[in-house]
């Protein structure tokens, strides 16, 4: 729904219900979340049967799987911006990866460190704005009771 | 909004691994290809960083190769058209000249990483 010229950013705020829910849901719940997002985006986008499909579950997976192993390890020394970047970290560097193997070939790396940068960045923001709403919302602390 | 320490940890891994990225996908462009000629069924090598005069010789006659300031082109050719002359010097890896009627082919080799002509995000 928000504007196709910037397809990476779209990505970014689906992240956010992860981010949320990351302390909320048990790990196979948010797993689950995690596999909703992406087939969600692949149906809306109309990109369930191709390559987008593929980047999308191995990122979404790969930041899911990290920012629970993070957030459960380091507990209260470690804030969602530093769980939301090292999850960027994860899906953009796997991605990477998968391009470098499936796509461009060599020519992957060229694009990994502003790819990169640009998702630590708007990472860093998500999380951010994550703790602030999660310290604020009167939503959450009701969803936190439901659970 | 206070970051806490391993806050601050994430976002320091994530610069060196970006860093650890820019150095090994930016770095080590300029080192000196070499020039490959191939012509009647002989290879030959060249570093571009040496300034030579070759004569290779093809069906036609001899076809001058130069290589001047790390660059490589056909200075003449006994083809009629003259197309190789009037092809640009090559200097990146991938880039070629060659002169059909006289069969000859001129390329450069460069590194095993792939040389892209244009990046757009």
């Amino acid at each position: 729904m928000i504007p196709k010229p910037i397809p990476f950013l779209r990505v970014g705020i689906a992240n956010l219900p992860i981010l949320l829910s990351l302390d909320l849901l048990p790990a196979p719940l948010l797993l689950l979340v995690v596999l909703l997002k992406v087939l969600g985006q692949g149906l809306i986008g109309g990109t369930l049967f191709s390559y987008v499909f593929l980047f999308s579950a191995v990122g979404s997976f790969a930041s899911g799987l990290s920012m629970l192993l993070f957030r459960r390890l380091f507990g209260s020394r470690i804030s969602l911006v530093g769980v939301g970047v090292l999850g960027a970290l994860f899906s953009n560097t796997a991605q990477i990866v998968l391009a470098r193997l499936l796509i461009f070939g060599e020519g992957a790396w060229l694009i990994a460190p502003p790819f990169l940068a640009l998702g630590t960045v708007t990472a860093a923001l998500l999380g951010a704005f994550a703790d602030r709403f999660a310290a604020r919302s009167q939503w959450l602390v009701s969803a936190r009771e439901i659970g | 909004m206070k970051l806490r320490l391993f806050d601050y940890l994430a976002i320091a891994v994530s610069l060196l691994v970006i860093s650890g990225f820019s150095v090994y996908a930016y770095a080590g462009r300029n080192k000196s290809g070499d020039v490959v000629i191939e012509a009647s069924g002989a290879q030959w090598i060249y570093p571009l960083n040496v300034d030579r005069t070759e004569a290779v010789k093809g069906p036609m006659g001899d076809t001058i190769v130069v290589i001047r300031e790390g660059k490589a082109f056909v200075e003449d050719s006994p083809c009629p058209d003259k197309l190789c002359v009037h092809m640009p010097a090559i200097s990146q890896a991938g880039q070629w000249i060659a002169c059909l009627p006289n069969r000859v082919f001129v390329r450069v080799k460069g590194n095993n990483r792939q040389q892209v002509d244009e990046i757009s995000y």
